[in-house]
């Protein structure tokens, strides 16, 4: 999830920039991780007075030097100086906060307890230069002693070029100048060479950088977000031969949420019939990093679809609770006139002979969304990551309890993850969904009785293909044969499973959005949910859609 | 007055705006509004005329602080009529606006609401947030806004709607609380959709608000108001920061001496309700306005 400095950070150079529609390149923080604030600004600025494309690429091309880190600092030392004055006419703060960024740069670096490693480095060219800039927004002396650190310097000032060719011509002839070897050059310390790339990877293969955490912006993902490690592996995909241990398909979910002699009882109860020799499973979510960063990514790229929706759904929720009440009539001195009250005036007891109306807010209700989890929904993992995410946080934010659990099948283990528990007060978790195996809804269905509080009304929002299957099959009363758990027997299951929770005051919908061809996939819902189904296609269906559900559910 | 007509309306409506007051002449006793802020939208404005002088009530639609009661107000003030604002809510019912019952020196007798008064005295009445009531509630209004022009009143009779009476209403759409307002209701106005306010809109009004403010306190201001707009169009923050009312307050608290960032934080910045939202705006206002900044940079 993006944190809130990263989030601010972002904001802090959209402001500037007067423009949400990119994905910042560079972002900077101090060395605390706080966002820096004037820095940022001047990212925003520079996207909003030069073509940032060509200022993106240009940096990137730094790309193929062995100093791209130190070519890259220096290049926003001088957009810094280029940018400032232009900048300064748009925002009247931005001096003070130019003090302030100078003061905390010169007060980190005097207080940092920093290893020998990075006093080295701060020693460098960049810390050098950038240390001199601070001096000089504060007005003090700048101690720059050696003479081509000054030249390097003057020459990093760049005026205020509205040109962004002549901007990148002029930094690049700074920096080819003081970094490039000619035999004519006075050099500093020592040899930079630009390297052709393929030299330039061995090199830094054999001679790996540490960098060192300083506030000049640093460069984010390609998308503008962090880079995670999406595409490992992880416990994805678990494959077990046929007849293999169910105990270690237990233990491949997560911890167990109930202790093992209420699982053994609930199971006793639940699987029957058709069901049995089948298992069920409550986990804990596990670690699962690769799914989680994978759906976390997923929900940056497209945060701010989601998060429009969660806010849409949790204002239509709140207005529905507000607007939805019961009238109350008490006695009142003006309103309706009662009769049956008209002694008191006679009496000159009370003056209350009316009746005035209060209402209050109904919300007796409790919400689980229940994800399948098969592999199936492997392809869209992330984007029902983000639905769920979309939904709880909205319902959240409208005041309703919230819980929810995912599903799959494992070897004739039917497990039931919690991704969010009623008490926990984020939902994160839920982006520890992940998808593998079968989907035994039928069996599922009937799993989720246990975890639905008694003596309030619940809503079960499934969030489902409509497509169940398992690889072990149903076994009917009285048949010595097995019929496989797929297709339009597993389909009258899982709307068996519909039916005993309905028997159970449980209502339940399904939000379905599958891969499958459109005709199939709703001719199953409907057998398996009646009418009480709905078809997300995209973000906004789920504040406008999945709003009506509950608009619907708090009218009944 | 005469000047802002003027400059507001086009001869030919403002020929029959002083033919429709001269015709309808207000003797009455209550006072008749005096607007503190003038309405600028010209094109708004004259339609609106047209549409009253048509006979026709308005429903004015748009965010908050789009200057719909303003309107509302300056179209009162400008027909010569009183004003009588009805306030409506989720509680709102028939009896709150037509009138109630209550005991008087020992009988029953009927007092009568807003609505009634305002429908027999040929005034302006506006129904504020006219979607937030009930649509049972307002369904006592249908003979008062169409061809009919009639109430009907259990135990009191029938009374005829004033010739000079008008009702309009204001509407927010989709904020809490506020529900779609009933088709045969909406289509017994015209409806006019009042647009945010543009930078130079932003610019008249603080002038008018605030006569003394400089020019480069009044550009400050645009600027950042424009910006928390913007930041709440991309989904960043909600709505609550970007706030007129409160931009207007805050001004005007500088004006009586209280730092410039601790006055528009009370005005715009701490009306967001969750504390990442306000670091947000915060950040925002922080591009314009620091604590060190003085008074003079808004009122030399």
């Amino acid at each position: 999830m993006r944190s809130r400095n990263r989030r601010r950070a972002e904001n802090q150079v959209w402001t500037a920039a007067g423009a949400y529609d990119f994905a910042p390149a560079f972002l900077a923080f101090h060395v605390d991780g706080t966002p820096d604030a004037y820095l940022n600004a001047i990212v925003g600025f520079t996207h909003r007075f030069y073509d940032a494309a060509a200022l993106r690429d240009y940096l990137a091309s730094l790309g193929s030097s062995l100093l791209v880190d130190t070519f890259t600092d220096l290049c926003w030392l001088a957009l810094e100086s280029a940018v400032y004055p232009q900048a300064v006419r748009c925002s009247p703060a931005l001096p003070q906060l130019r003090e302030a960024h100078a003061r905390r740069y010169l007060c980190d670096l005097r207080a940092v307890d920093v290893s020998l490693q990075q006093r080295m480095l701060q020693a460098g060219v960049v810390q050098t230069l950038k240390t001199a800039r601070c001096r000089e927004v504060l007005g003090e002396p700048l101690r720059l002693y050696h003479p081509w650190d000054r030249r390097l310097y003057a020459a990093l000032s760049l005026p205020p070029e509205r040109d962004t060719a002549l901007l990148i011509r002029r930094m690049d002839e700074v920096l080819r100048h003081y970094f490039v070897f000619r035999w004519t050059n006075h050099l500093r310390q020592a040899m930079h060479i630009a390297l052709p790339a393929w030299l330039h990877a061995v090199l830094r293969r054999l001679l790996p950088v540490r960098r060192v955490q300083d506030d000049t912006p640093r460069r984010t993902g390609g998308s503008g977000t962090d880079v995670g490690t999406a595409g490992a592996e992880g416990q994805r995909g678990l494959r077990l031969r046929a007849g293999g241990d169910w105990r270690r398909v237990l233990a491949s979910f997560g911890a167990p949420y109930f202790p093992e002699g209420q699982r053994a009882r609930f199971e006793e109860e639940i699987c029957v019939g058709a069901h049995q020799r089948t298992h069920i499973f409550y986990a804990r979510a596990g670690a699962g990093q690769a799914a989680r960063a994978l759906n976390t990514s997923f929900y940056q790229a497209h945060r701010a679809v989601y998060r429009t929706a969660a806010r849409k759904l949790a204002a239509q929720v709140r207005n529905t609770l507000a607007v939805w009440r019961q009238p109350l009539l008490v006695p009142a001195r003006t309103g309706r006139f009662t009769s049956a009250w008209a002694w008191r005036g006679a009496c000159e007891l009370d003056g209350r002979l009316f009746a005035s109306s209060e209402e209050r807010p109904r919300s007796d209700f409790d919400v689980t969304l229940l994800l399948d989890a098969s592999a199936s929904r492997e392809s869209q993992q992330a984007l029902i990551a983000a639905q769920a995410y979309t939904l709880a946080e909205g319902l959240m934010r409208a005041g309703l309890r919230v819980q929810v659990w995912s599903f799959a099948s494992v070897e004739r283990v039917t497990a039931l993850t919690v991704l969010k528990a009623f008490g926990a007060r984020q939902a994160d978790g839920i982006f520890a969904y992940e998808a593998r195996g079968w989907n035994r809804d039928g069996l599922a269905l009937r799993a989720l009785r246990p975890l639905l509080p008694a003596g309030r009304r619940q809503l079960v929002l499934c969030l489902t293909d409509a497509h169940p299957g398992d690889a072990f099959g149903l076994l009917p009363e009285g048949r010595t044969l097995a019929q496989a758990y797929m297709g339009k027997a597993a389909v009258r299951d899982a709307a068996a499973g519909c039916r005993a929770l309905r028997r159970a005051g449980v209502r339940i919908v399904g939000l379905v959005n599958s891969v499958f061809p459109e005709e199939a996939t709703q001719e199953a819902a409907r057998e398996i949910f009646g009418t009480a189904f709905l078809c997300l296609r995209s973000p906004q269906d789920i504040a406008r859609r999945a709003g009506a559900v509950i608009e619907r559910e708090l009218r009944r | 007055m005469e000047e802002w007509l003027e400059a507001t309306l086009g001869a030919e409506l403002r020929r029959d705006l002083a033919s429709w007051r001269n015709e309808y002449p207000w003797t009455g006793t209550r006072a008749l509004p005096s607007p503190v802020y003038r309405y600028h939208g010209r094109e708004i404005f004259e339609a609106a005329v047209a549409a009253l002088l048509a006979g026709e009530h308005l429903l004015l639609v748009g965010p908050k602080a789009t200057g719909k009661n303003v309107l509302a107000e300056n179209l009162a003030a400008a027909f010569g009529r009183p004003m009588f604002n009805v306030s409506l809510h989720i509680n709102t019912d028939a009896a709150y606006l037509i009138g109630t019952d209550t005991f008087r020196a020992g009988e029953v007798q009927f007092r009568p609401g807003p609505v009634y008064e305002s429908a027999a005295v040929g005034g302006f009445c506006v129904f504020d947030e006219i979607n937030m009531a009930r649509n049972e509630a307002l369904a006592v209004l249908h003979s008062l806004l169409d061809h009919r022009r009639l109430l009907e009143v259990p135990g009191s009779g029938q009374l005829a709607v004033h010739p000079a009476a008008r009702f309009l209403a204001t509407m927010n759409e989709g904020y809490a609380g506020t529900r779609e307002l009933n088709e045969a209701l909406a289509s017994r106005f015209l409806v006019l959709r009042l647009p945010p306010f543009d930078e130079t809109g932003l610019a008249a009004l603080l002038g008018d608000a605030l006569p003394q403010l400089s020019n480069e306190g009044r550009e400050v201001l645009v600027a950042l108001f424009l910006a928390l707009t913007e930041k709440s169009r991309a989904g960043e923050i909600s709505s609550r920061a970007v706030d007129l009312r409160g931009l207007l307050a805050a001004v005007r608290l500088i004006a009586r001496g209280v730092a410039p960032w601790r006055a528009l934080t009370m005005g715009l910045i701490d009306k967001c309700i969750e504390a990442e939202e306000r670091e947000l705006a915060g950040d925002v206002l922080a591009l314009y306005v620091t604590q060190e900044t003085s008074a003079q940079l808004f009122f030399a």
